[in-house]
């Protein structure tokens, strides 16, 4: 897995992941979000457009970038998932939290 | 034990699932040089938007406020008893029933039928199972009978017969204290599965029972609650096992999953 971090004006900060979301790499993507929101973007939009798959533990790592997030007064909003993606989030009823966007542009609007 | 002596990942849906019914089997295969994984399915990090009105409830009645509270004293909780028993531990994301949605609403609920949405999250457990970094060929499943019903335990069964269907070894374990309190419900059970399981297996755990009862403690917050029906949580789990065990002394109870190709629970 792979993450790369685009600041965007005050406080917004993108995060493309690529790659399996999976046990193996879930810790790498909550030291990432614990780094982002150190560095002062707290409002996180994840695109999972490059994800191919995602498991219990990755999402796991979501809500704790979530939560890492709001305890910094930002959010944290997804974008772009995959059909694989949608259905471990509905299945596991995180999408009534974490409501997917369809694209990047679309979760960075208002935000 | 029940399968052969080898890599062996017991999954637990909760956090106190397999030490309450499959401790003396874990710490025996810990003594006999092949300390197994525990794996604990419905362990995810909540957040408190899925946190609802029964959750809330059950939440006071372990005498804490919120979500985080409790995931952080059971994962307390579930590392001291896998360290008394000797055991590796994985805490999967899955969220508890509690915790999704109007899915469950009442105690009524967990302890009745699958709602059919959900049995899409079999699939995604089985799978995750085989790619955990601990699965080596040969690996010997163990997953709750589900006695008693909990819908956790039964999703968990389920992604344990998918296993078993996929040529792995799986095994069945009763499900206490459900077991203790309500032995009827081992019968109900084994009728709903229609042969879906083979016939009880035995295994011997008189040398490590003390130490099932003592990973069992470690659950402070839960002891209470689940065993309820008594003020003598060691004597309740001796004398079933005991009882159980019969002239082999203490022992715990399982049944051979099947090769069957249907995945319900």
């Amino acid at each position: 897995m792979q993450v790369k971090v685009e600041p965007q004006s005050s406080g917004t900060a993108v995060l493309r992941v690529s790659g399996r979301l999976d046990l193996l790499s879930a810790m790498t993507l909550r030291q990432e979000f614990t780094k982002v929101v150190a560095a002062g973007q707290h409002r996180l939009v994840v695109d999972l457009s490059a994800v191919d798959f995602i498991d219990s533990t990755g999402l796991g790592s979501l809500v704790s970038g979530l939560k890492t997030a709001r305890m910094a007064g930002g959010d944290l909003r997804l974008a772009g998932a995959t059909a694989q993606a949608l259905t471990i989030l509905q299945l596991t009823t995180l999408d009534r939290v974490l409501k997917p966007y369809k694209t990047t542009e679309e979760a960075l609007t208002g935000y | 034990m029940p399968g052969e002596l080898g890599p062996a990942i017991f999954l637990s849906p909760h956090y106190d699932d397999v030490v309450l019914s499959c401790g003396g089997t874990v710490a025996a295969l810990v003594a006999a040089g092949c300390p197994p994984l525990m794996v604990t399915i419905f362990g995810g990090e909540t957040p408190e938007e899925l946190v609802g009105d029964f959750a809330r409830w059950k939440h006071r009645r372990w005498g804490y406020e919120s979500a985080d509270a409790v995931l952080a004293v059971r994962r307390d909780e579930d590392a001291v008893a896998a360290a008394i028993l000797g055991c590796r531990t994985r805490w999967l994301g899955y969220f508890d029933a509690i915790y999704r949605g109007e899915r469950y609403a009442a105690d009524g609920d967990l302890f009745g039928r699958l709602k059919g949405v959900e049995a899409g999250l079999i699939p995604l457990i089985a799978d995750e199972i085989l790619s955990l970094p601990e699965w080596a060929a040969g690996t010997t499943v163990y997953v709750p009978l589900a006695i008693g019903g909990h819908v956790d335990h039964q999703i968990t069964f389920a992604a344990g017969r998918l296993l078993a269907a996929r040529g792995i070894t799986v095994f069945a374990y009763e499900d206490c204290p459900y077991a203790i309190h309500s032995p009827g419900g081992i019968a109900l059970r084994l009728a709903s599965l229609h042969g879906q399981v083979g016939p009880e297996t035995l295994v011997a755990i008189e040398k490590t029972l003390d130490r099932r009862i003592a990973a069992i403690a470690a659950y402070t917050t839960q002891v209470p609650v689940i065993f309820h029906f008594t003020a003598d949580m060691p004597g309740a789990i001796a004398t079933h096992a005991r009882r159980i065990g019969g002239a082999l002394g203490a022992a715990e109870r399982y049944w051979p999953v099947l090769e069957t190709r249907s995945t319900g629970a």
